[in-house]
């Protein structure tokens, strides 16, 4: 310890011993990570200030905690990703092209539940479902619909069960535009083993969808745009049902690992597709533990590509993230309030050094956003782009004794818990026992018991609340019945009007590929441009693989 | 689990399987927890313990609303059976039938509550099980709740409302169902 280290330590000791009797009635913080949170930090606890070059290093460089780019916001701000999409593809069109004029740069689309999860819109056991939480798509004509007048700007695919059909449909739409998969840019979420312990919109069972993944992970490395993520790992949903920001960084970078594993048991090269890897983070009111946590993240990430994968290329060791604030943190009563919520609660994701924003529609708790909220969500980042000072300098929380701690601490508590899955058995393993999903509802259960104690206080719901307060008084999206008896419609139409031939040929081929464990991107292009709809395309995939039931059933 | 709201006082054991399972952490811990539990649930008056069937209706995979209140009910001392994901209105009146549940709770927040209650009402019709009470929660705007009720649905718990009216109706139905037993 150096002499300002020493000094710093018997000084706060002595001033805890001054203030005793002023201090005495002050409870200690321990956080849901297990991390006591300290009245006073100083030189003694930010370690990484003395290893500054192997624990900080600067932006752009290994390894990367203070910013993944060098310029970060002084060269340009985070993107702006609001999440949109409902009803046909005509309404999600609209919707995009308003908050396009309005300044949004990206999109990001929110496809509907079947369509997620391989059902075209005119399937019985499913028509409840058809655009309602997203867009419908069907066939590959629905994307040209979506796209018509569009700008050529990246757009993010939010979907994880059909993504390869998704994407392939992506590519047979830019063809029939008359450009190739090297046109595309954008992402796919496309991280099922999230999807197994949470959100639930997986279709097969875990080993072929990895399969399916690793396929895109090859094709998009071989012939897509280098802007093209295919896959996007999602933290977001384990946080959304309970997880700390350390399991949600431990279980987040353990399933990055599997897909790295499964691309480089593949034989691809780790600087061919690292590069392609992105993370989505959530954000919530911990503004200093969710800013140390994207540093954390970057740390660590680039550490693993470096050390355990020998990446040489800097691109493969940065990790690139998203990160959003709504979810489990926004509250039904008093919605407005869910405005301050997430203006608050993207603060950590910016002062973490994050590469894109989304924050949730107010009225998230009672339906989709409208066009209000949307806008609303829209402008709070922009007022924290335009007006705020939050791009001046990089890394702002840089160097602070309290932030640096925080970094090391839930850098070291996440490896742990990665660790713990790895001892027992792996990702794969984890999901088939249940075991990732139990932690987290033990964890849920506990922070659930403290909002009903008002142990954790949410102000309005448990603290100061109000009697008259009427969240009724909101103009919410109301869902168009129409749109399935439509979407159904257009589904009759494609079926009856496409090439027979060409799409019994392409369906074949497809399905012989299937069996002999081809790389299927290609052939699924090929059906898709025959017309082929995602539930057609799906049948033949379901019928190799089949459907997989939850494993998470047991109560805790 | 009937045991735990009669009063009757055990010397629980923790199983030697239990003990040597190195996967187990914290044994102490458990034991003293179990023991805990055990004790405070001997102090709970008896109430009948209903077999609640707990579903997730459609493509629908918010769990988290579901999975809490399936524990929140067990912890009530409650038979919980938890269907999982993606359950479809065939089945949920299937498995009703199969493990004879007094009450089939469902949770919907895809916002398609309405045509998939329809269909759950028409298969608990045809499975004979038509007078089991049938409530939901999750997203539910008020004017829906009048409309579920309308379809027969027996009560609904929208996730805006505190937890408070839900375990006193099901304290009610147990009170009920202990009556007639």
């Amino acid at each position: 310890m150096s002499e300002t280290e020493d000094n710093f330590v018997q000084g706060r000791e002595a001033w805890l011993e001054r203030n005793q009797k002023q201090f005495s009635t002050i409870e200690p913080i321990v956080d849901t990570m297990g991390i006591e949170h300290k009245m006073l930090y100083g030189p003694s606890d930010a370690q990484a200030t003395n290893l500054y070059d192997q624990q900080l290093g600067f932006p752009g460089s290994f390894p990367f905690t203070r910013g993944v780019y060098s310029g970060m916001y002084r060269k340009a701000p985070w993107r702006i990703n609001q999440y949109a999409g409902f009803g046909a593809a005509q309404d999600t069109n609209e919707r995009w092209r308003f908050l396009y004029e309005h300044g949004q740069q990206v999109f990001n689309l929110a496809l509907d539940l079947p369509t997620q999860m391989g059902y075209d819109s005119d399937d019985p056991e499913v028509e409840a479902e058809v655009g309602r939480a997203g867009v419908a798509i069907d066939t590959v004509d629905d994307l040209v619909s979506l796209l018509e007048g569009l700008p050529m700007v990246p757009i993010y695919f939010n979907v994880a069960g059909s993504a390869p059909i998704i994407m392939a449909m992506l590519i047979a739409a830019a063809k029939i535009k008359g450009s190739g998969p090297e046109s595309i840019m954008g992402a796919f979420t496309n991280d099922i083993l999230t999807t197994y312990v949470c959100r639930g919109t997986w279709i097969y069972p875990p080993e072929a969808h990895m399969k399916l993944i690793t396929d895109m992970v090859e094709y998009s490395s071989q012939y897509m745009s280098p802007y093209f993520y295919p896959l996007n790992i999602q933290g977001v949903y384990f946080r959304s049902v309970g997880a700390t920001q350390a399991q949600e960084l431990a279980m987040v970078i353990a399933d990055a690992l599997c897909y790295v594993d499964w691309a480089i048991e593949r034989g691809l090269g780790i600087d061919t597709f690292a590069r392609r890897l992105s993370f989505f983070f959530s954000c919530g009111p911990e503004i200093f533990s969710e800013a140390a946590k994207f540093r954390a993240a970057r740390r660590w990430w680039a550490g693993l590509m470096r050390e355990r994968y020998g990446a040489t290329e800097a691109e493969s060791m940065r990790l690139k993230a998203t990160a959003a604030t709504g979810g489990r943190y926004f509250q039904a009563i008093e919605p407005l309030n869910n405005l301050v919520r997430g203006a608050y609660g993207i603060l950590g994701a910016v002062m973490g050094g994050a590469q894109a924003t989304f924050i949730a529609g107010y009225d998230e708790a009672y339906a989709l956003p409208n066009e209000e909220s949307a806008m609303l969500g829209l402008r709070t980042l922009q007022i924290l782009q335009e007006e705020t000072d939050l791009t001046r300098t990089i890394d702002p929380l840089g160097g602070s004794w309290y932030v640096e701690s925080l970094t090391d601490q839930i850098q070291a508590k996440a490896e742990a818990i990665l660790g713990e899955i790895q001892d027992h058995g792996g990702v794969l393993e984890c999901i088939r026992t249940g075991w990732t999903r139990s932690q987290l509802d033990a964890c849920l259960y506990k922070q659930h018991e403290g909002i009903q104690k008002g142990e954790i206080a949410l102000v309005g719901v448990n603290k100061y609340c109000s009697d008259d307060a009427n969240a009724y008084d909101m103009e919410l999206y109301v869902h168009d019945e129409e749109v399935q008896a439509a979407q159904s419609r257009r589904l009759k139409e494609i079926r009856s009007s496409r090439d027979q031939v060409a799409w019994r040929k392409a369906v074949d081929s497809l399905e012989r590929a299937v069996d002999k464990g081809e790389n299927l991107i290609n052939y699924l292009v090929e059906v898709a441009l025959a017309h082929a709809s995602v539930g057609e395309i799906n049948s033949v995939l379901e019928k190799h693989w089949g459907r997989f039931a939850d494993p998470n059933t047991k109560v805790a | 689990m009937y045991w735990k709201n009669t009063g009757v006082v055990l010397l629980i054991r923790i199983p030697r399987w239990l003990r040597d399972d190195n996967r187990v952490e914290d044994k102490e811990q458990l034991i003293v927890m179990a023991e805990t539990e055990f004790m405070g649930a001997a102090d709970k008056e008896a109430i009948y313990p209903l077999k609640i069937l707990v579903g997730k209706l459609g493509l629908d995979g918010h769990d988290l609303g579901a999975r809490y209140v399936a524990r929140l009910l067990k912890d009530q001392g409650y038979e919980v059976v938890y269907l999982g994901l993606h359950a479809t209105p065939a089945a949920v009146a299937r498995a009703s039938v199969d493990e004879g549940a007094d009450v089939i709770g469902i949770s919907i927040l895809s916002g398609a509550h309405i045509p998939l209650c329809e269909k759950l009402l028409y298969f608990m019709e045809k499975e004979g099980i038509g007078e089991v009470p049938l409530v939901v929660g999750g997203l539910v705007l008020p004017h829906d709740v009048k409309r579920l009720k309308e379809l027969g649905v027996t009560d609904v718990f929208p996730s805006t409302e505190p937890e408070e009216r839900f375990l006193a109706w099901f304290k009610e139905l147990a009170t009920k169902q202990s009556s007639k037993h």
